[in-house]
């Protein structure tokens, strides 16, 4: 089950990312744009756990994912639902580590990345994204749609299915992969 | 490298498994252990696990059902967070995920999951009472009574201690505590309660192991 998740999720790696392996805190998303991490000093601290189904190549991988961002940086963990981890990558606003699968995991700044963009305020991703705008869908007063645009094509479209991000469900695209998170925030799962 | 992770997550969730009657004197808890779970053909419990790693600050916290058959191998069912069910047979790999009609199964070949192929072989060698298998990677100590008792597992390998810095369990009549610690400072506990002995499974349980051989995938 490890090996196929890590399969799956190396998958998932070798299909987006586009990694700078250059130790930077800097990466270009699937479709060209470039997104540099941004520092956490002003996000309002949070933690979640959630479901994450990821769908590619006519496969689903599932995994339990904790992710805390606070002052001091962003923690992100992927574990099996037996509790076995998978893959755990923190960036301490200077520098990313991962741990698990030195040399052969997922970019963990690609991932990283995909938090940032899905989660942060829009002006805090336009900080760090080179090559793209930003086009957030707020009519109904809540960000119901994220995107990521270069040239008029989507680069990443996040839909918000219940709640307002960090804390509620989502559906991350990638088109230009072919690459699915769908993404359930347990906390919420349990209450329902 | 791979075999001894594989090893780590096989013990992880065979001492979950372990939740046998307990041995009448502690002088050698372990093989008194096996000799009391051949007394049940099926063994079933209920689970909470917690775990908690190092660099994070809310621990991951699943609970469920377990159940052991010896002729079938172990279902490992988890209610909360969310429901996904697990049949880890001699050959195959069920994984259950929703429940009634909105169920979904994937059968995987052991062959192609040997992380999961090697739980079974550990998980025999655990309830096969095969203190040999587990001597070979631990030193093993065994304190206490039948009433209250515990066994320490330290890695006697190298690479394994790289990984693993220790395992606990501990218990009354049955397993009660295991306790898992990762040389990288993550801890985890499985809390045992409700333990019972069974001659046999009873028909849901038949289901979810009988019909593992249909291999139709998802």
């Amino acid at each position: 089950m490890r090996r196929l998740l890590l399969t799956g999720m190396l998958a998932v790696a070798l299909l987006v990312a586009g990694c700078d392996d250059d130790g930077s805190s800097c990466t270009t998303l699937p479709g060209g744009p470039r997104y540099c991490l941004q520092t956490t000093d002003s996000i309002v601290p949070f933690d979640v756990q959630q479901k994450v189904d990821v769908s590619f190549d006519s496969r689903r991988e599932t995994m339990i994912a904790q992710l805390e961002a606070d002052a001091g940086g962003i923690r992100f963990a992927g574990m099996t639902p037996f509790g076995q981890k998978l893959l755990q990558v923190s960036f301490d606003n200077r520098d990313v580590t991962a741990e698990t699968f030195p040399g052969k995991g997922p970019d963990p700044v690609l991932l990283l990345a995909l938090v940032q963009v899905a989660t942060w305020p829009a002006e805090h991703v336009r900080a760090g994204l080179d090559g793209a705008e930003v086009i957030d869908d707020d009519s109904n007063d809540a960000p119901a749609q994220r995107r990521l645009v270069k040239d008029g094509k989507d680069i990443v479209v996040i839909r918000y299915t219940r709640g307002r991000p960090p804390a509620g469900d989502m559906l991350i695209l990638l088109p230009a992969a072919g690459v699915e998170f769908s993404i359930t925030n347990l906390d919420i799962a349990a209450t329902r | 490298m791979k075999k001894i992770r594989s090893l780590l997550v096989g013990l992880m969730i065979a001492t979950a498994a372990l939740v046998s009657p307990l041995p009448a004197r502690a002088a050698d808890v372990l093989n008194q252990i096996g000799a009391q779970i051949e007394q049940f053909q099926v063994v079933r419990a209920e689970f909470v696990q917690t775990k908690q790693m190092a660099a994070l600050k809310r621990p991951l916290v699943t609970s469920g059902h377990l159940t052991f058959s010896r002729q079938h191998g172990v279902l490992w069912q988890i209610e909360k967070p969310y429901r996904v069910s697990y049949v880890l047979g001699e050959t195959k790999i069920v994984e259950i995920g929703g429940s009634g009609g909105d169920s979904v199964r994937r059968v995987r070949e052991t062959r192609d999951v040997p992380g999961l192929a090697q739980v079974g072989r550990v998980f025999r060698a655990m309830l096969g009472a095969n203190s040999d298998a587990l001597r070979e990677y631990f030193d093993v100590a065994a304190q206490g009574t039948p009433a209250q008792w515990s066994i320490a597992l330290t890695p006697r390998q190298s690479q394994l201690a790289r990984f693993l810095s220790g395992m606990e369990l501990s218990g009354g009549r049955f397993v009660e505590e295991i306790r898992i610690s990762e040389a990288g400072g993550d801890d985890t506990r499985i809390r045992l309660s409700n333990s019972q002995g069974a001659a046999a499974l009873n028909d849901a349980e038949a289901t979810l192991f009988g019909t593992e051989n249909d291999g139709s995938g998802r």
